[in-house]
């Protein structure tokens, strides 16, 4: 079965560089190969990048379908992207996931990286972690299970994305150990913003809809 | 400047995203790992003064008569 990654050269090409960088990274962090620094290099570099992917999705998909959303991008191109970034965020945030067990000292035990409260130290920050990752991923397989869910119950589930980006915020504030506050800060205001500006939106549509007695 | 296209072309955009995370996680990981790879030679650069600190203060100590611990 072909897809975006498989059916293209270049997209085969560099989808088997990132795995090979997150591959031979963990490999050598595993087995104690690499420098003392490589896990935690990878493990907050992947961090990082994930984060930025779920802030970028979370701040589009507010604004997806609304009047708010920016004139220039196309519908089908919001649509595209907030998918595409929301994928990236869960690979990338699974990969984060796995250097925690090989990340050196601090390296935790595979199970306590998927049960929550079962990590060795800074316990809150991973049960955030782990809490939030599978927020996120409900939250993107809600939408490869479109078709079978109706669309109450797609919306409901598709909105536990925002606890999940909560609770990913709170755990790379906790948790994270590089000065990025301004990254935090503004990821936080965007989704703020974004989210005001959708339910104030959606709250005076169904405030039209009342006034408007149906049929008239 | 060609008009944006309204389609979403799935296959472009994933090799945009697979090129900007590659670069972003190999560019983050290289950031984040010289300066910590350069910590363990500043600590080993900084192990020499200490060690002959070390062997000075009992020095001093001799010099002056005095061993350090109170009685």
């Amino acid at each position: 079965m072909s897809n975006a990654v498989t059916g293209n050269r270049v997209n085969t090409v560099l989808t088997l560089l990132l795995a090979a960088l997150l591959l031979v990274g963990f490999v050598l962090s595993a087995l104690n190969l690499g420098v003392g620094t490589l896990a935690g290099s990878l493990l907050r570099a992947t961090g990082i990048a994930a984060y930025l992917a779920l802030a970028l999705s979370v701040i589009f998909g507010a604004l997806l379908g609304s009047r708010f959303s920016p004139a220039w991008l196309a519908r089908a191109q919001q649509y595209g992207w907030h998918g595409l970034l929301s994928g990236f965020a869960l690979v990338l945030g699974s990969a984060h996931g796995m250097f925690l067990t090989v990340a050196g000292p601090h390296a935790q035990p595979l199970v306590a990286v998927l049960l929550p409260w079962w990590s060795r130290g800074a316990t809150l920050a991973m049960c955030f972690g782990t809490l939030g990752v599978y927020g996120l991923a409900l939250g993107y397989l809600s939408t490869v299970w479109r078709k079978r869910l109706s669309q109450k119950v797609w919306r409901m589930i598709h909105l536990s994305a925002y606890p999940a980006f909560v609770a990913l915020t709170v755990h790379s504030v906790l948790a994270g150990t590089d000065a990025l506050g301004p990254l935090y800060g503004a990821a936080v205001a965007g989704a703020v913003l974004t989210f005001g500006l959708r339910f104030l939106e959606e709250a005076g549509k169904r405030n039209r809809n009342r006034a408007q007695p149906p049929g008239s | 400047m060609p008009a944006p296209t309204k389609k979403f072309d799935n296959v472009r955009a994933t090799r945009m995203a697979l090129l900007v995370f590659l670069s972003l996680t190999a560019g983050l990981g290289t950031a984040i790992f010289l300066p910590l790879g350069l910590a363990p030679q500043a600590q080993a650069s900084q192990a020499l003064p200490l060690a002959q600190l070390q062997e000075a203060v009992p020095l001093a100590r001799h010099r002056s008569g005095h061993d350090g611990q109170r009685r």
